[in-house]
């Protein structure tokens, strides 16, 4: 899933006046494997002490306008802020690219910046954002190892593309050169992520789905889909074409031009044999693709899969043994910011990471970026269904109180980190970006 | 018989409820100018539709060179029509238009053009034809339209108010150009008018038309010297028209006002009925005279309209008279309004009318 | 001053001309400005390169993508140009009540009161693998499976096209007719012409503006048109305007730029060879 897909749930699903997102990732299967196991330290010790926090009294009232993709368009969030920190937070919501654009070219337009990490790899050099100085954090130890170090659990690979620990550093205060190791330097804190998938309807494949190859199985011939973003197109294509042994990539997420040529010509061929029923562009699009039956098997995002599910039918956002493709983004700072505004932004990304807003992420099927301070906010039940992978004890409901699951249910996917522990590919744009939107045009138009 | 014959026979034309030709036969002979006059509304070109056979016939037959054509289509019948605004088709030039219904026939371009050349000569339009009907004057856009309906040969031409569109003077030229090219043919045109000028300066045979009903059918002259109804006398003007009840001397009007008749074949006495009186064939002197009405009238307008002067006046008894005096009479001894006169004529201009149909309105 | 006092028909035009220097003149430049520009991920650099148009020019998608637009356009041309002529002849021609010629040509357009967009996703469950369409004709067995090719397919573009577009060929075509002269008919017929040769011959030479005026809509719409091609195919074609958008969509702005300006004198060229067919300014 793109941060795109905020804004287009926003308007063409969500009916609810508070701008709340449909949460999603639900589940009948999946197994449990605990916190503690793998989370270590870090949760176990994770309790917030000297909750709730008495925070700085002297930003009341301080303006602070933040524009971006991801959470920019929770109300919610800024309505919080307000209450808790007295600063009043501006959101204007927009999508990647004209977000990435006005990083670039507006820079004294914003003071936090919301995007996402691959966007920060292109924008961050343009020296129109600042990084964090994390001795200034309080909770920055509580921020997930898969953004400081690249690994969730001991044992996970780091994935390829856009990584966010290989752009989430700075070398200095005044570098734009990303750090190889971890600095006291940060250019984003992460707000929310997610690992996507393949979507698929259990009741009409006929057969066990299990990897992201099975999208080109004859046997779903004119029943397939997959997005036409082509950024994040190509890299469900390269995690299709790697899973059929056609293709071995040095780096998914940033090919060279034979890589983007031979994968090309692979969704070329499967269209021209008529494998895919129809591309989707629009959150709303795969959501009728799935729901009328006309695909069975196709890329798609979480909240589309409770979309589907939400009209009763069968949906599921099927694991799959190569790992998933993530993505996520961040709140960075305006280059401009200094003063009594800079404190109030740091105040402000400090209580991000302090658990309200983690909790209110998770209940929507995204991730914290601070698991640990997000458990203080939710029940027990809540915190196994979303983040352990338990199953529901009772009603689920998502942050505007509507009923997501009931009791039984269990997370596809599993726990949290059964799914960001398996990222094969994170979304990235490429340095061939120019070439490979043309060769997805060529895709298209043959 | 001629070729060119046109017979209609009982033929009745109706609009769902209303009826607009009532019941018509008629004999038009081969080779001759026949108009079609009357008021608008009287089914003259209805009747003409039907000849051409764009309109259909509800009862009764019409024959062309006695063949019955009431149910062919219009270019079976051997006629053309005219339209009242020509009808030239904008978007092809003089020399195309006329050679349409060739072109349509299948006649090869080559042929067809210079037959249609010949026909244009006819009308002298070849110097325009290559000339679109916009660029074209009335009186030409005329011209080609009647080149148009001549080229298949026709032995009839349907002529629909075709001078209507054109200015006094234009009118009275092509008036005479359709009368040459119609001796010079010697084909059949059935002509529709609401002009009696027009009527009589053209046909040899008059058509008024009323209501739905043939109201005479006469040479011009006998039209306009013997009309035989109230309505004929009053369409084609200058006549009065005097009702009164008949007694064995002749007519009663007004108050016991006798006109003597030559005869009284209008029918029984004490009957209602009216003679026409042309208003030219009235004497009118200050000073009483022969024949005259023994009262004088009293003038009540004067006219002048060039070579005679139109006087209107009233009897004491209410009887009302229209007189055209010759200039050089009225100049002899001027009448102005509001002069007593002295007003008489002969007997045998008093002209015994039949009932007809009702006066049109307005006239 | 004087000048102007001399020519008032200058001072006339004026805010005219002001206003299509604005709004049209203005803007079409800067797209030709831009076309030439360099851009990156994130920016455009002003520059002057051909680059945009060397690789638009010489790209297997643009051909592509231009024979895929220009079968849209003919075959919606030839469908609506059909359709829109024989509704406006009915409505013209057979009925001959004005009453009742205002109440149909009003319904002609009851469905153009909905959005574009709801006209066209309307149709999606109707034509979908299991959508009525298909449910109907396997439930009176006509069909042992669904057909495939109603939705997302080139046949579900046209049909969306002609949806959409009919209407703007009979609104001109209609008007043409109208002011054709009855009694032309009748000339026509007189002259021994059969109805058909009467169509061909007489009304079609003469709704000849009209049909271009139609003409010129429902291509223009087509040759410009991306989010039918987009919604009704499932993405799965591409025309002109789908590939300008999704360079829109990544900030490429030269490169669709040079697609627009491409586009543009395309469209200007197909239209000039439509007005050699007609006088407009007699329509207008």
């Amino acid at each position: 899933m793109s941060f795109d897909d905020k804004k287009d749930l926003k308007d063409t699903v969500s009916a609810s006046t508070d701008n709340q997102e449909k949460p999603s990732g639900m589940s009948r299967r999946g197994f449990l494997k605990t916190a503690s196991a793998v989370g270590g330290a870090a949760l176990g010790s994770g309790v917030i002490t000297g909750f709730p926090m008495i925070w700085a009294q002297n930003i009341k009232n301080v303006t602070l306008r933040q524009f971006g993709t991801g959470v920019s368009n929770l109300n919610a969030i800024a309505q919080k802020a307000k209450e808790d920190l007295g600063i009043n937070l501006e959101l204007t919501a927009l999508d990647s690219d004209a977000v990435a654009q006005r990083v670039v070219t507006q820079p004294r337009s914003f003071d936090i910046a919301d995007i996402e990490y691959w966007i920060c790899k292109k924008t961050f050099p343009a020296g129109t954002m600042q990084p964090m100085n994390t001795s200034r954090l309080k909770n920055f130890d509580k921020i997930s190892q898969l953004f400081i170090t690249g690994k969730l659990n001991e044992d996970s690979e780091i994935a390829q593309g856009t990584a966010p620990h290989t752009v989430g550093f700075v070398e200095g205060k005044d570098s734009v050169r990303f750090a190889d190791e971890p600095t006291d330097w940060m250019t984003l804190i992460p707000t929310i992520y997610n690992a996507d998938t393949l979507g698929i309807r259990p009741d009409l494949v006929g057969r066990p789905i299990t990897n992201w190859r099975d999208i080109m199985d004859p046997a779903f011939r004119g029943k397939t889909s997959i997005l036409n973003i082509p950024s994040i197109g190509i890299m469900d294509a390269a995690m299709i074409c790697e899973s059929m042994g056609e293709i071995q990539y040095a780096n998914k997420g940033n090919m060279t031009r034979e890589e983007i040529d031979a994968t090309i010509e692979i969704l070329k061929a499967a269209k021209a044999d008529g494998q895919f029923r129809a591309f989707w562009k629009s959150f709303d699009e795969s959501v009728n693709l799935m729901s009328s039956g006309e695909v069975v098997i196709q890329s798609m995002w979480s909240p589309a899969v409770a979309a589907v599910r939400a009209k009763g039918i069968a949906c599921k956002y099927q694991p799959l043994e190569e790992g998933y493709r993530a993505w996520g983004g961040g709140i960075g700072l305006a280059k401009h910011l200094s003063g009594l505004e800079l404190d109030a932004a740091y105040e402000y990304i400090d209580w991000y990471l302090s658990g309200w807003v983690g909790a209110y992420l998770n209940r929507q099927g995204y991730y914290s970026a601070a698991p640990s301070t997000s458990k203080q906010y939710m029940s027990e039940d809540e915190w196994g269904y979303w983040i352990e992978g338990k199953e529901a004890q009772g009603n689920i409901l998502s942050p505007d109180g509507k009923v997501m699951e009931t009791a039984g249910a269990v997370r596809d996917g599993g726990s949290y980190w059964d799914r960001m522990g398996s990222v094969a590919c994170w979304n990235s744009v490429m340095d061939e970006n120019k070439y490979m939107v043309r060769k997805w045009n060529e895709f298209i138009a043959s | 018989m001629k070729k060119g014959s046109v017979e209609l026979v009982g033929v009745v034309k109706r609009y769902g409820e209303s009826t607009a030709v009532r019941n018509i036969d008629l004999h038009i002979e081969g080779g001759s100018y026949c108009c079609l006059l009357g008021p608008s509304g009287c089914g003259k070109s209805t009747t003409l539709r039907m000849i051409a056979g764009h309109e259909s016939v509800s009862e009764g037959d019409i024959l062309l060179n006695n063949r019955n054509v009431t149910t062919l289509p219009p270019r079976k019948r051997g006629t053309a029509l005219m339209f009242q605004n020509y009808a030239l088709f904008p978007h092809l030039n003089s020399l195309d238009n006329v050679a349409f219904s060739l072109k349509i026939a299948g006649v090869s371009r080559q042929e067809r053009h210079s037959r249609a050349l010949e026909m244009l000569k006819l009308v002298n339009m070849e110097s325009f034809f290559e000339a679109f009907p916009e660029q074209l004057s009335g009186g030409q856009q005329q011209r080609v339209a009647l080149a148009r309906a001549l080229i298949n040969q026709p032995e009839v031409i349907l002529l629909d108010e075709p001078l209507s569109a054109l200015d006094p003077f234009l009118r009275t030229r092509m008036r005479a150009e359709l009368k040459r090219i119609q001796q010079q043919l010697g084909i059949t045109f059935i002509h529709v008018t609401h002009s009696q000028e027009e009527a009589f300066a053209l046909a040899d045979q008059v058509v008024v038309m009323n209501n739905g009903y043939i109201e005479q059918v006469d040479k011009p002259i006998g039209i306009f010297s013997r009309p035989s109804t109230a309505f004929v006398a009053s369409f084609i003007g200058g006549h009065n028209i005097i009702e009164g009840t008949l007694t064995d001397s002749g007519l009663t009007t007004g108050d016991e006002r006798l006109i003597r008749l030559e005869s009284t074949p209008l029918g029984d006495t004490d009957n209602k009925a009216a003679v026409s009186l042309r208003c030219d064939r009235i004497q009118i002197s200050p000073q009483p005279f022969e024949s005259a009405q023994p009262d004088p009238m009293r003038v009540e307008s004067v006219e002048y309209q060039g070579s005679y002067v139109h006087l209107r006046g009233q009897f004491s008894d209410g009887l009302g008279l229209s007189v055209f005096q010759s200039d050089a009479d009225y100049l002899a001894a001027p009448l102005n309004a509001g002069d007593q006169a002295f007003v008489g004529w002969r007997h045998t201009d008093l002209n015994p009318l039949r009932p007809g149909s009702d006066i049109a309105p307005g006239l | 001053m004087r000048f102007l006092t001399a020519n008032p028909s200058y001072l006339q035009v004026t805010p005219l001309a002001l206003v299509i220097l604005l709004f049209l003149l203005f803007p079409v430049a800067t797209i030709v400005i831009v076309s030439f520009w360099d851009f990156n991920a994130y920016q455009l650099i002003p520059d002057f390169i051909f680059e945009n148009y060397e690789f638009l020019l010489t790209s297997s998608v643009t051909l592509s993508a231009y024979l895929k637009t220009f079968f849209y356009a003919i075959t919606t041309w030839a469908i609506t140009l059909t359709l829109g002529f024989t509704v406006a002849y009915y409505l013209a021609f057979y009925i001959r009540s004005p009453l009742l010629q205002g109440v149909l040509f009003v319904l002609c357009t009851v469905p153009f009161l909905t959005s574009n967009i709801i006209r066209m996703i309307s149709w999606i469950p109707l034509l979908g693998r299991n959508g009525l369409v298909n449910s109907t004709l396997q439930e009176i067995n006509l069909i042992d499976a669904p057909i495939e090719w109603l939705l997302y397919s080139d046949f579900a573009v046209v049909l969306a096209f002609v949806h959409l577009y009919t209407l703007f060929m009979v609104v001109p075509i209609f008007n043409s007719m109208m002011r054709i002269d009855r009694n032309l008919i009748e000339a026509s017929i007189d002259a021994g012409a059969s109805a058909f040769q009467t169509i061909f011959q007489v009304v079609v030479p003469l709704c000849k503006s009209g049909i271009a005026i139609g003409s010129i809509f429902v291509v223009t719409l087509v040759m410009g048109d991306f989010i039918t091609v987009s919604l009704m195919s499932g993405g799965l074609s591409a025309s002109v305007g789908v590939l300008i958008r999704n360079e829109i969509s990544l900030l490429q702005y030269p490169a669709a730029a040079a697609g627009a300006v491409v586009l543009l004198i395309t469209v200007l060229i197909m239209l000039s060879i439509m007005f050699r067919f007609i006088n407009i300014k007699k329509e207008l």
